[in-house]
Protein backbone atom coordinates (compact mmCIF):
# COMPACT_ATOMS: atom_id res chain seq x y z
CA UNK A 1 0.00 0.00 0.00
CA UNK A 2 1.44 3.54 1.11
CA UNK A 3 5.02 1.37 1.97
CA UNK A 4 4.76 0.28 -1.64
CA UNK A 5 4.61 4.24 -2.94
CA UNK A 6 8.21 4.96 -4.12
CA UNK A 7 10.38 8.12 -1.73
CA UNK A 8 9.05 11.15 -4.16
CA UNK A 9 12.61 12.71 -2.98
CA UNK A 10 14.07 9.75 -4.25
CA UNK A 11 12.08 9.25 -7.82
CA UNK A 12 12.98 13.11 -8.35
CA UNK A 13 16.94 12.59 -7.76
CA UNK A 14 16.95 9.50 -10.22
CA UNK A 15 14.46 11.07 -12.94
CA UNK A 16 15.01 14.56 -12.90
CA UNK A 17 12.62 15.13 -16.04
CA UNK A 18 9.62 13.07 -13.97
CA UNK A 19 6.59 15.31 -13.08
CA UNK A 20 6.69 16.55 -9.42
CA UNK A 21 5.10 13.89 -7.77
CA UNK A 22 0.91 14.61 -6.62
CA UNK A 23 0.05 15.35 -2.76
CA UNK A 24 0.08 12.12 -0.92
CA UNK A 25 -3.86 11.27 -0.14
CA UNK A 26 -3.55 10.59 3.78
CA UNK A 27 -1.73 13.11 5.86
CA UNK A 28 0.18 9.83 7.66
CA UNK A 29 1.62 6.54 6.82
CA UNK A 30 2.88 3.96 8.79
CA UNK A 31 7.19 3.48 9.22
CA UNK A 32 6.84 -0.27 9.74
CA UNK A 33 4.46 -1.56 7.43
CA UNK A 34 4.30 -5.35 8.87
CA UNK A 35 2.20 -6.64 11.93
CA UNK A 36 -1.46 -8.45 11.61
CA UNK A 37 -4.46 -7.08 9.81
CA UNK A 38 -7.54 -7.09 11.48
CA UNK A 39 -11.13 -6.63 9.79
CA UNK A 40 -13.60 -3.55 11.45
CA UNK A 41 -16.07 -1.20 10.35
CA UNK A 42 -15.32 2.63 10.48
CA UNK A 43 -18.75 4.85 9.13
CA UNK A 44 -20.38 1.81 7.51
CA UNK A 45 -16.67 1.46 5.79
CA UNK A 46 -15.06 -2.04 6.03
CA UNK A 47 -11.50 -1.38 6.70
CA UNK A 48 -8.67 -3.74 7.76
CA UNK A 49 -6.02 -1.92 9.91
CA UNK A 50 -3.21 -3.05 12.14
CA UNK A 51 -4.02 -5.42 15.46
CA UNK A 52 -3.10 -3.39 18.43
CA UNK A 53 -1.90 0.04 16.75
CA UNK A 54 -3.49 3.06 18.39
CA UNK A 55 -7.24 3.64 16.60
CA UNK A 56 -6.22 7.08 16.17
CA UNK A 57 -2.81 6.44 14.54
CA UNK A 58 -4.75 3.73 12.17
CA UNK A 59 -7.42 5.82 11.60
CA UNK A 60 -5.17 9.15 10.48
CA UNK A 61 -2.70 6.68 8.15
CA UNK A 62 -5.72 5.84 6.22
CA UNK A 63 -6.79 9.32 5.09
CA UNK A 64 -9.28 10.05 8.26
CA UNK A 65 -8.44 13.94 9.44
CA UNK A 66 -11.58 14.60 11.38
CA UNK A 67 -12.72 12.39 14.01
CA UNK A 68 -15.58 14.48 15.55
CA UNK A 69 -17.70 17.89 14.98
CA UNK A 70 -17.37 20.57 17.54
CA UNK A 71 -20.08 21.59 19.63
CA UNK A 72 -20.77 25.09 18.71
CA UNK A 73 -19.84 25.89 15.49
CA UNK A 74 -20.07 22.11 14.18
CA UNK A 75 -16.29 22.55 12.64
CA UNK A 76 -14.10 19.18 11.97
CA UNK A 77 -11.92 18.17 14.72
CA UNK A 78 -9.05 15.56 14.66
CA UNK A 79 -6.72 14.44 17.20
CA UNK A 80 -4.55 16.89 19.69
CA UNK A 81 -2.37 15.48 21.85
CA UNK A 82 -2.79 11.78 21.24
CA UNK A 83 -1.95 11.74 25.50
CA UNK A 84 -5.50 11.03 26.27
CA UNK A 85 -5.85 14.81 27.78
CA UNK A 86 -7.51 16.85 25.10
CA UNK A 87 -10.08 14.47 24.21
CA UNK A 88 -10.38 15.85 20.19
CA UNK A 89 -10.00 12.63 18.57
CA UNK A 90 -13.32 10.79 20.11
CA UNK A 91 -15.76 8.58 18.40
CA UNK A 92 -18.30 5.92 19.11
CA UNK A 93 -16.72 3.11 19.22
CA UNK A 94 -18.64 -0.30 19.35
CA UNK A 95 -21.82 2.06 20.94
CA UNK A 96 -20.03 3.34 23.79
CA UNK A 97 -19.59 7.22 23.29
CA UNK A 98 -16.89 9.51 23.05
CA UNK A 99 -13.96 6.91 23.29
CA UNK A 100 -10.68 7.95 23.15
CA UNK A 101 -9.34 6.55 19.91
CA UNK A 102 -5.69 7.71 20.56
CA UNK A 103 -6.19 5.21 23.65
CA UNK A 104 -8.17 2.54 22.04
CA UNK A 105 -5.64 -0.46 20.18
CA UNK A 106 -7.55 -1.86 17.16
CA UNK A 107 -9.56 -5.08 17.67
CA UNK A 108 -11.14 -7.32 15.10
CA UNK A 109 -14.80 -6.70 14.46
CA UNK A 110 -14.75 -2.98 16.21
CA UNK A 111 -17.07 -1.21 15.10
CA UNK A 112 -16.51 2.69 15.05
CA UNK A 113 -18.63 5.97 14.37
CA UNK A 114 -16.80 9.26 13.78
CA UNK A 115 -19.04 12.46 14.29
CA UNK A 116 -17.71 14.30 11.29
CA UNK B 1 -6.64 -9.45 42.36
CA UNK B 2 -4.56 -8.03 45.18
CA UNK B 3 -6.08 -5.24 47.54
CA UNK B 4 -4.67 -1.91 47.26
CA UNK B 5 -1.03 -1.33 48.84
CA UNK B 6 -0.45 0.85 51.98
CA UNK B 7 1.21 3.03 49.24
CA UNK B 8 -0.03 4.03 46.46
CA UNK B 9 2.10 5.70 43.08
CA UNK B 10 -0.16 7.01 40.82
CA UNK B 11 1.43 7.30 37.03
CA UNK B 12 3.94 4.71 35.80
CA UNK B 13 6.00 7.59 34.21
CA UNK B 14 9.95 7.91 34.79
CA UNK B 15 9.04 9.84 37.97
CA UNK B 16 6.52 7.06 39.45
CA UNK B 17 8.20 3.76 37.85
CA UNK B 18 11.55 4.66 39.54
CA UNK B 19 9.69 5.72 43.12
CA UNK B 20 7.70 2.36 43.04
CA UNK B 21 10.72 0.34 41.81
CA UNK B 22 12.51 1.75 44.71
CA UNK B 23 9.98 1.02 47.53
CA UNK B 24 10.28 -2.49 46.43
CA UNK B 25 13.41 -2.46 47.43
CA UNK B 26 12.65 -1.34 50.67
CA UNK B 27 10.84 -4.25 50.68
CA UNK B 28 7.36 -2.11 50.82
CA UNK B 29 4.13 -3.52 48.55
CA UNK B 30 3.12 -0.29 46.20
CA UNK B 31 0.57 -0.75 43.61
CA UNK B 32 1.77 1.56 40.49
CA UNK B 33 -1.41 2.92 39.07
CA UNK B 34 -1.57 4.47 35.48
CA UNK B 35 -3.63 5.39 32.66
CA UNK B 36 -1.31 4.37 30.13
CA UNK B 37 -1.79 0.41 28.86
CA UNK B 38 2.14 0.26 29.46
CA UNK B 39 4.55 1.66 32.01
CA UNK B 40 7.00 4.13 30.71
CA UNK B 41 4.69 7.62 30.37
CA UNK B 42 4.83 9.29 27.43
CA UNK B 43 8.80 9.96 27.24
CA UNK B 44 9.61 6.37 26.98
CA UNK B 45 6.54 5.62 25.12
CA UNK B 46 6.75 2.78 22.23
CA UNK B 47 4.12 0.61 21.52
CA UNK B 48 3.05 -0.40 18.13
CA UNK B 49 6.97 -0.13 17.18
CA UNK B 50 8.28 -3.23 15.78
CA UNK B 51 11.35 -2.09 15.23
CA UNK B 52 13.89 0.49 17.05
CA UNK B 53 13.71 3.77 15.22
CA UNK B 54 13.42 7.19 15.91
CA UNK B 55 12.55 8.08 19.88
CA UNK B 56 13.06 4.67 20.72
CA UNK B 57 14.83 4.59 24.77
CA UNK B 58 16.44 1.86 26.09
CA UNK B 59 15.39 3.29 29.53
CA UNK B 60 11.70 2.54 28.95
CA UNK B 61 11.71 -0.96 27.98
CA UNK B 62 14.64 -1.57 31.33
CA UNK B 63 11.82 0.42 33.48
CA UNK B 64 9.14 -2.24 32.31
CA UNK B 65 11.24 -5.40 32.45
CA UNK B 66 11.98 -4.58 36.09
CA UNK B 67 8.13 -3.33 36.77
CA UNK B 68 6.98 -6.43 35.94
CA UNK B 69 9.91 -8.69 37.59
CA UNK B 70 8.66 -7.45 40.80
CA UNK B 71 6.48 -9.05 43.38
CA UNK B 72 6.22 -6.16 45.37
CA UNK B 73 4.77 -3.91 42.19
CA UNK B 74 1.43 -4.47 41.92
CA UNK B 75 0.93 -2.18 38.41
CA UNK B 76 -2.27 -1.30 37.34
CA UNK B 77 -2.43 -0.51 33.78
CA UNK B 78 -5.25 1.47 32.19
CA UNK B 79 -6.56 2.33 35.64
CA UNK B 80 -7.39 6.40 35.64
CA UNK B 81 -7.58 8.12 39.35
CA UNK B 82 -11.49 9.89 39.00
CA UNK B 83 -10.94 11.95 41.93
CA UNK B 84 -8.72 12.32 45.20
CA UNK B 85 -10.74 13.11 48.73
CA UNK B 86 -9.57 15.43 51.44
CA UNK B 87 -8.21 11.72 53.30
CA UNK B 88 -6.13 10.92 50.33
CA UNK B 89 -8.85 8.69 49.42
CA UNK B 90 -9.35 7.58 45.68
CA UNK B 91 -11.65 7.02 43.42
CA UNK B 92 -9.91 5.12 40.41
CA UNK B 93 -12.10 3.92 37.01
CA UNK B 94 -10.42 0.03 36.65
CA UNK B 95 -9.50 -1.31 33.74
CA UNK B 96 -13.00 -2.96 33.74
CA UNK B 97 -14.71 0.59 33.55
CA UNK B 98 -15.92 0.53 37.38
CA UNK B 99 -15.05 2.83 39.77
CA UNK B 100 -13.43 1.61 43.30
CA UNK B 101 -12.20 2.88 45.96
CA UNK B 102 -8.70 2.93 47.35
CA UNK B 103 -7.21 4.58 50.29
CA UNK B 104 -3.33 4.99 50.57
CA UNK B 105 -1.37 5.56 53.83
CA UNK B 106 1.58 7.34 51.55
CA UNK B 107 0.20 8.49 47.73
CA UNK B 108 2.74 9.80 45.20
CA UNK B 109 1.66 11.78 42.35
CA UNK B 110 3.66 11.34 39.19
CA UNK B 111 1.02 12.42 36.82
CA UNK B 112 3.69 14.37 34.60
CA UNK B 113 2.72 17.26 32.13
CA UNK B 114 0.52 18.04 29.49
CA UNK B 115 1.36 20.44 26.57
CA UNK B 116 0.84 23.67 26.76
CA UNK B 117 -1.48 25.15 23.89
CA UNK B 118 -1.23 28.49 22.23
CA UNK B 119 -4.05 29.28 19.78
CA UNK B 120 -4.01 31.20 16.99
CA UNK B 121 -6.37 31.46 14.27
CA UNK B 122 -7.32 28.38 12.41
CA UNK B 123 -5.67 26.11 14.87
CA UNK B 124 -8.35 23.89 15.71
CA UNK B 125 -8.10 22.47 11.72
CA UNK B 126 -7.53 19.24 11.30
CA UNK B 127 -3.59 18.62 10.37
CA UNK B 128 -2.70 20.48 14.11
CA UNK B 129 -1.36 18.44 16.40
CA UNK B 130 0.56 19.42 19.86
CA UNK B 131 4.82 19.01 18.91
CA UNK B 132 4.31 15.95 21.50
CA UNK B 133 1.41 14.69 20.03
CA UNK B 134 3.09 14.13 16.70
CA UNK B 135 6.60 12.91 18.59
CA UNK B 136 3.72 10.39 20.46
CA UNK B 137 2.43 9.26 16.75
CA UNK B 138 5.81 8.45 16.20
CA UNK B 139 7.54 6.96 19.40
CA UNK B 140 3.78 5.07 20.05
CA UNK B 141 2.37 4.31 16.85
CA UNK B 142 5.23 4.53 14.08
CA UNK B 143 3.54 7.01 12.48
CA UNK B 144 4.78 9.59 10.77
CA UNK B 145 3.23 12.42 8.51
CA UNK B 146 3.55 12.29 5.09
CA UNK B 147 4.48 15.95 4.68
CA UNK B 148 5.43 18.55 4.41
CA UNK B 149 5.66 19.26 8.15
CA UNK B 150 6.05 22.62 9.41
CA UNK B 151 7.01 22.79 13.31
CA UNK B 152 6.60 25.71 15.03
CA UNK B 153 6.68 26.43 18.89
CA UNK B 154 10.26 26.81 20.98
CA UNK B 155 12.25 24.39 23.08
CA UNK B 156 14.08 21.82 22.62
CA UNK B 157 11.45 19.75 21.20
CA UNK B 158 11.04 21.56 18.28
CA UNK B 159 15.05 20.53 17.55
CA UNK B 160 14.87 17.14 18.43
CA UNK B 161 11.45 16.07 16.96
CA UNK B 162 12.91 17.94 13.70
CA UNK B 163 15.82 15.93 13.57
CA UNK B 164 13.46 12.04 14.51
CA UNK B 165 11.85 13.37 11.36
CA UNK B 166 14.44 13.62 9.30
CA UNK B 167 16.21 10.81 10.25
CA UNK B 168 12.53 9.17 9.73
CA UNK B 169 12.47 10.56 5.88
CA UNK B 170 9.55 12.64 6.81
CA UNK B 171 9.76 16.17 4.58
CA UNK B 172 9.81 18.88 7.06
CA UNK B 173 9.20 22.29 5.45
CA UNK B 174 10.93 24.51 8.30
CA UNK B 175 11.46 24.59 11.76
CA UNK B 176 9.57 28.09 13.69
CA UNK B 177 11.20 29.41 16.98
CA UNK B 178 10.27 31.80 19.04
CA UNK B 179 13.34 31.71 20.84
CA UNK B 180 16.04 33.90 19.83
CA UNK B 181 19.57 31.80 18.95
CA UNK B 182 20.76 30.53 22.46
CA UNK B 183 23.46 33.21 23.54
CA UNK B 184 27.38 32.75 25.42
CA UNK B 185 25.46 32.89 29.12
CA UNK B 186 22.62 30.45 27.74
CA UNK B 187 25.05 28.24 26.48
CA UNK B 188 27.46 28.06 28.97
CA UNK B 189 24.71 27.01 31.89
CA UNK B 190 23.51 24.84 29.18
CA UNK B 191 26.78 23.38 29.55
CA UNK B 192 26.13 22.41 33.15
CA UNK B 193 24.77 19.21 31.38
CA UNK B 194 27.61 18.49 28.91
CA UNK B 195 25.75 15.21 26.91
CA UNK B 196 22.28 17.39 26.60
CA UNK B 197 23.95 20.39 25.14
CA UNK B 198 26.00 18.02 22.79
CA UNK B 199 22.17 16.28 22.05
CA UNK B 200 20.93 19.93 21.42
CA UNK B 201 23.94 20.70 18.69
CA UNK B 202 23.73 17.68 17.44
CA UNK B 203 20.15 17.57 16.29
CA UNK B 204 20.80 21.44 14.88
CA UNK B 205 23.58 20.15 12.82
CA UNK B 206 21.29 17.16 11.34
CA UNK B 207 18.58 20.21 10.45
CA UNK B 208 21.42 22.18 8.58
CA UNK B 209 23.12 19.02 6.82
CA UNK B 210 19.67 17.89 5.65
CA UNK B 211 19.05 21.31 4.47
CA UNK B 212 15.83 22.51 6.81
CA UNK B 213 15.31 25.75 6.99
CA UNK B 214 15.38 27.24 10.83
CA UNK B 215 13.78 30.57 11.41
CA UNK B 216 14.10 31.63 14.81
CA UNK B 217 12.29 34.23 16.48
CA UNK B 218 9.77 33.56 14.07
CA UNK B 219 6.20 32.46 15.04
CA UNK B 220 3.27 30.90 13.25
CA UNK B 221 0.02 33.57 13.22
CA UNK B 222 -2.16 31.40 11.00
CA UNK B 223 -3.19 28.54 10.08
CA UNK B 224 -4.90 28.49 6.37
CA UNK B 225 -6.87 25.27 5.26
CA UNK B 226 -9.70 23.56 3.43
CA UNK B 227 -12.10 21.22 4.24
CA UNK B 228 -9.55 18.39 4.89
CA UNK B 229 -7.34 20.53 7.31
CA UNK B 230 -4.18 22.27 6.45
CA UNK B 231 -3.35 23.83 3.84
CA UNK B 232 -0.41 26.57 4.74
CA UNK B 233 1.21 28.46 7.46
CA UNK B 234 1.30 32.22 7.94
CA UNK B 235 4.93 32.95 9.62
CA UNK B 236 5.55 36.80 10.93
CA UNK B 237 8.88 38.02 13.03
CA UNK B 238 8.27 37.89 16.81
CA UNK B 239 9.84 40.52 19.49
CA UNK B 240 11.84 39.58 22.69
CA UNK B 241 8.55 38.37 24.30
CA UNK B 242 7.26 36.53 21.09
CA UNK B 243 4.79 38.84 20.55
CA UNK B 244 4.48 38.98 16.75
CA UNK B 245 5.54 42.37 14.81
CA UNK B 246 3.32 43.79 12.47
CA UNK B 247 4.16 43.42 8.46
CA UNK B 248 6.60 40.91 6.85
CA UNK B 249 4.26 37.49 6.75
CA UNK B 250 5.22 34.83 4.98
CA UNK B 251 3.18 31.82 3.68
CA UNK B 252 4.61 28.26 4.00
CA UNK B 253 2.58 25.31 2.62
CA UNK B 254 2.08 22.28 5.16
CA UNK B 255 -0.08 19.69 5.08
CA UNK B 256 0.93 18.85 9.17
CA UNK B 257 1.46 21.47 11.72
CA UNK B 258 3.36 20.71 15.13
CA UNK B 259 2.68 23.70 17.60
CA UNK B 260 4.45 23.15 20.81
CA UNK B 261 5.46 25.74 23.21
CA UNK B 262 6.56 23.34 26.24
CA UNK B 263 4.91 21.21 28.86
CA UNK B 264 3.49 22.41 32.13
CA UNK B 265 2.66 20.15 35.37
CA UNK B 266 -0.32 18.14 35.46
CA UNK B 267 -1.88 19.83 38.38
CA UNK B 268 -4.66 18.10 38.78
CA UNK B 269 -4.49 15.39 41.41
CA UNK B 270 -2.55 17.60 43.86
CA UNK B 271 -4.99 20.37 42.95
CA UNK B 272 -8.03 18.81 43.48
CA UNK B 273 -6.98 17.06 46.88
CA UNK B 274 -6.34 21.15 48.22
CA UNK B 275 -2.26 21.13 47.98
CA UNK B 276 -1.11 24.86 47.91
CA UNK B 277 0.33 25.48 44.01
CA UNK B 278 2.89 28.50 43.21
CA UNK B 279 3.57 30.08 40.00
CA UNK B 280 7.37 29.40 38.29
CA UNK B 281 7.16 29.87 34.43
CA UNK B 282 10.89 28.37 34.43
CA UNK B 283 9.02 25.04 35.71
CA UNK B 284 5.90 25.17 33.36
CA UNK B 285 3.48 27.41 34.99
CA UNK B 286 1.29 26.05 38.27
CA UNK B 287 3.19 23.86 40.29
CA UNK B 288 2.59 21.86 43.87
CA UNK B 289 4.32 23.53 46.93
CA UNK B 290 6.78 20.65 48.52
CA UNK B 291 9.54 20.17 50.62
CA UNK B 292 12.63 18.81 50.42
CA UNK B 293 11.23 15.19 51.24
CA UNK B 294 8.86 15.93 47.92
CA UNK B 295 6.08 15.85 50.40
CA UNK B 296 3.11 18.51 49.21
CA UNK B 297 1.21 21.04 51.78
CA UNK B 298 -1.15 17.66 52.08
CA UNK B 299 0.50 15.41 54.77
CA UNK B 300 0.92 11.61 52.93
CA UNK B 301 0.64 13.04 49.81
CA UNK B 302 4.17 13.40 47.54
CA UNK B 303 4.50 14.65 43.96
CA UNK B 304 7.46 13.90 41.53
CA UNK B 305 8.59 14.44 38.25
CA UNK B 306 7.39 16.88 35.63
CA UNK B 307 4.24 16.65 37.23
CA UNK B 308 5.56 18.91 39.80
CA UNK B 309 8.00 21.15 37.80
CA UNK B 310 9.01 20.26 34.48
CA UNK B 311 13.02 19.49 34.56
CA UNK B 312 12.98 16.54 32.38
CA UNK B 313 13.43 12.94 31.98
CA UNK B 314 16.87 12.73 34.41
CA UNK B 315 15.39 14.33 37.01
CA UNK B 316 12.12 12.77 37.42
CA UNK B 317 13.72 9.18 37.89
CA UNK B 318 15.90 11.03 40.72
CA UNK B 319 12.60 12.54 42.27
CA UNK B 320 11.06 9.01 42.45
CA UNK B 321 13.93 7.83 44.43
CA UNK B 322 14.08 10.58 46.54
CA UNK B 323 9.95 10.78 47.01
CA UNK B 324 10.37 6.55 47.65
CA UNK B 325 12.87 7.34 50.31
CA UNK B 326 10.90 10.30 52.34
CA UNK B 327 7.73 7.39 52.07
CA UNK B 328 9.85 4.65 53.42
CA UNK B 329 11.13 6.89 56.30
CA UNK B 330 7.85 7.38 57.01
CA UNK B 331 6.41 3.59 57.02
CA UNK B 332 9.80 3.39 59.47
CA UNK B 333 11.42 1.18 56.89
CA UNK B 334 13.62 4.15 56.47
CA UNK B 335 17.87 3.90 55.92
CA UNK B 336 17.73 1.34 53.03
CA UNK B 337 17.39 3.93 50.41
CA UNK B 338 18.98 6.94 52.24
CA UNK B 339 21.90 7.44 50.64
CA UNK B 340 20.75 6.63 46.93
CA UNK B 341 18.21 9.43 47.67
CA UNK B 342 21.06 11.71 48.80
CA UNK B 343 22.94 10.75 46.04
CA UNK B 344 20.00 11.72 43.22
CA UNK B 345 19.33 15.11 45.66
CA UNK B 346 23.06 16.29 45.02
CA UNK B 347 22.31 15.77 41.30
CA UNK B 348 18.97 17.14 40.94
CA UNK B 349 21.09 20.06 42.87
CA UNK B 350 23.36 20.50 39.41
CA UNK B 351 21.12 20.15 37.50
CA UNK B 352 19.59 23.40 38.29
CA UNK B 353 22.14 25.62 36.21
CA UNK B 354 20.72 23.64 33.18
CA UNK B 355 17.35 24.08 33.62
CA UNK B 356 17.82 27.76 34.46
CA UNK B 357 19.49 28.13 31.08
CA UNK B 358 17.07 26.34 29.26
CA UNK B 359 14.15 28.02 30.92
CA UNK B 360 15.91 31.65 30.18
CA UNK B 361 15.95 30.31 26.04
CA UNK B 362 12.89 28.57 25.68
CA UNK B 363 10.13 29.15 28.55
CA UNK B 364 6.91 30.57 27.35
CA UNK B 365 6.96 34.04 27.03
CA UNK B 366 3.29 35.84 27.15
CA UNK B 367 3.74 37.63 24.10
CA UNK B 368 2.86 35.03 21.93
CA UNK B 369 -0.98 35.00 23.02
CA UNK B 370 -1.28 37.89 20.75
CA UNK B 371 -1.13 35.84 17.78
CA UNK B 372 -4.70 34.47 18.52
CA UNK B 373 -7.25 37.56 17.61
CA UNK B 374 -11.14 38.23 18.41
CA UNK B 375 -12.48 34.70 16.26
CA UNK B 376 -9.53 32.81 17.13
CA UNK B 377 -11.37 29.27 18.88
CA UNK B 378 -9.13 29.25 22.35
CA UNK B 379 -11.06 26.32 23.89
CA UNK B 380 -11.77 23.79 21.68
CA UNK B 381 -13.78 21.51 23.39
CA UNK B 382 -16.70 24.69 23.60
CA UNK B 383 -15.67 26.69 20.90
CA UNK B 384 -14.72 29.69 23.05
CA UNK B 385 -13.38 32.90 21.34
CA UNK B 386 -10.70 34.84 22.48
CA UNK B 387 -13.31 37.95 21.68
CA UNK B 388 -15.49 36.56 23.90
CA UNK B 389 -12.88 36.43 26.58
CA UNK B 390 -11.80 39.60 26.36
CA UNK B 391 -15.24 40.76 26.60
CA UNK B 392 -16.27 38.68 29.51
CA UNK B 393 -13.24 40.10 31.27
CA UNK B 394 -14.18 43.85 30.05
CA UNK B 395 -17.65 43.29 32.17
CA UNK B 396 -15.92 42.06 35.61
CA UNK B 397 -14.87 38.06 35.40
CA UNK B 398 -11.47 38.83 36.14
CA UNK B 399 -10.28 34.82 37.49
CA UNK B 400 -10.91 31.43 36.14
CA UNK B 401 -13.43 30.05 37.81
CA UNK B 402 -16.03 33.13 36.85
CA UNK B 403 -15.04 33.65 33.47
CA UNK B 404 -15.73 29.70 33.19
CA UNK B 405 -18.75 30.01 34.38
CA UNK B 406 -19.76 33.27 31.80
CA UNK B 407 -17.91 31.84 28.62
CA UNK B 408 -17.64 27.91 29.12
CA UNK B 409 -14.44 28.24 28.14
CA UNK B 410 -12.62 24.96 30.40
CA UNK B 411 -16.23 23.69 30.64
CA UNK B 412 -16.16 21.15 28.16
CA UNK B 413 -14.88 17.26 27.75
CA UNK B 414 -11.34 18.11 28.35
CA UNK B 415 -12.16 20.02 31.24
CA UNK B 416 -9.59 23.04 30.58
CA UNK B 417 -6.66 20.85 30.18
CA UNK B 418 -5.72 22.43 26.59
CA UNK B 419 -7.17 25.68 26.96
CA UNK B 420 -6.00 26.71 30.94
CA UNK B 421 -3.05 28.54 29.75
CA UNK B 422 -4.20 30.34 26.81
CA UNK B 423 -7.05 31.46 29.13
CA UNK B 424 -5.35 32.56 32.18
CA UNK B 425 -2.49 34.64 29.77
CA UNK B 426 -5.59 36.09 27.72
CA UNK B 427 -7.66 37.18 30.95
CA UNK B 428 -4.14 38.96 32.13
CA UNK B 429 -3.89 40.53 29.03
CA UNK B 430 -7.43 41.93 29.23
CA UNK B 431 -7.21 42.85 32.78
CA UNK B 432 -3.99 44.38 33.07
CA UNK B 433 -2.55 42.41 35.89
CA UNK B 434 0.55 39.74 35.57
CA UNK B 435 -0.55 35.99 34.65
CA UNK B 436 1.40 34.40 37.61
CA UNK B 437 -1.33 37.05 39.50
CA UNK B 438 -4.07 34.78 37.98
CA UNK B 439 -5.09 32.09 40.27
CA UNK B 440 -4.93 28.27 38.71
CA UNK B 441 -8.09 27.16 37.14
CA UNK B 442 -10.37 25.09 39.89
CA UNK B 443 -10.78 21.25 39.34
CA UNK B 444 -13.42 19.24 39.84
CA UNK B 445 -14.46 15.11 40.27
CA UNK B 446 -14.51 13.43 38.33
CA UNK B 447 -11.25 14.67 36.30
CA UNK B 448 -12.18 12.50 33.37
CA UNK B 449 -15.41 11.24 31.90
CA UNK B 450 -16.61 8.32 33.24
CA UNK B 451 -19.96 6.56 32.91
CA UNK B 452 -22.34 6.40 35.18
CA UNK B 453 -22.69 2.71 35.45
CA UNK B 454 -19.12 2.54 36.59
CA UNK B 455 -20.39 3.88 40.00
CA UNK B 456 -22.88 1.68 40.77
CA UNK B 457 -20.80 -1.42 41.73
CA UNK B 458 -18.97 1.71 44.72
CA UNK B 459 -22.60 3.19 46.00
CA UNK B 460 -23.87 -0.86 46.77
CA UNK B 461 -21.39 -1.08 49.08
Amino acid sequence: MLAGRPNPRLTCALYPSSPAPAAPPTRFRRLDPDGRLVPLTVDGQALELPEGMPLAAALLTHGFDAFHRSVRRAEPRGPWCLMGTCLQCIATVDGRPQVRTCRTPVAAGMVVTLGS
Amino acid sequence: MRPPAETIVVGAGPAGAAAALALAEADLAVTLLDDNTRAGGQVFRTGGRTRRGPGWDPRGAELRARIAASPAIDHRPDHEVVAIHADRSLWVRDADGRVVRMAPRMLLAAPGAVEIAVPVPGWQRPGVFGLGGLQLLLKGAGTVPTGPVVLAGAGPLLYLLAAQFRAARVPVAAVIDAAARPGFSTLLGLAAQPSLLAAGIGHRWRLLWGGIPVLRRHAVTAVDGDRSGVTAVEVARVDENWRPLPGGRRRIAARTLGLGFGVRPNIELTRLAGAEHGWDTGLGGWFPKRTDALETTVPGLFAAGDGAGVLGVDNALDEGIIAAAAIARRLDRGGILDWRAAAAAGRRQRRRVFREALADWSALRPGIFAAADAETVVCRCEDVTAGEIAEAVRLGYRAPGPLKMATRAGMGLCQGRVCATAVQHLLAEAAGIDPGAVPPPSVRAPLRPVPLDGFTEMAAD
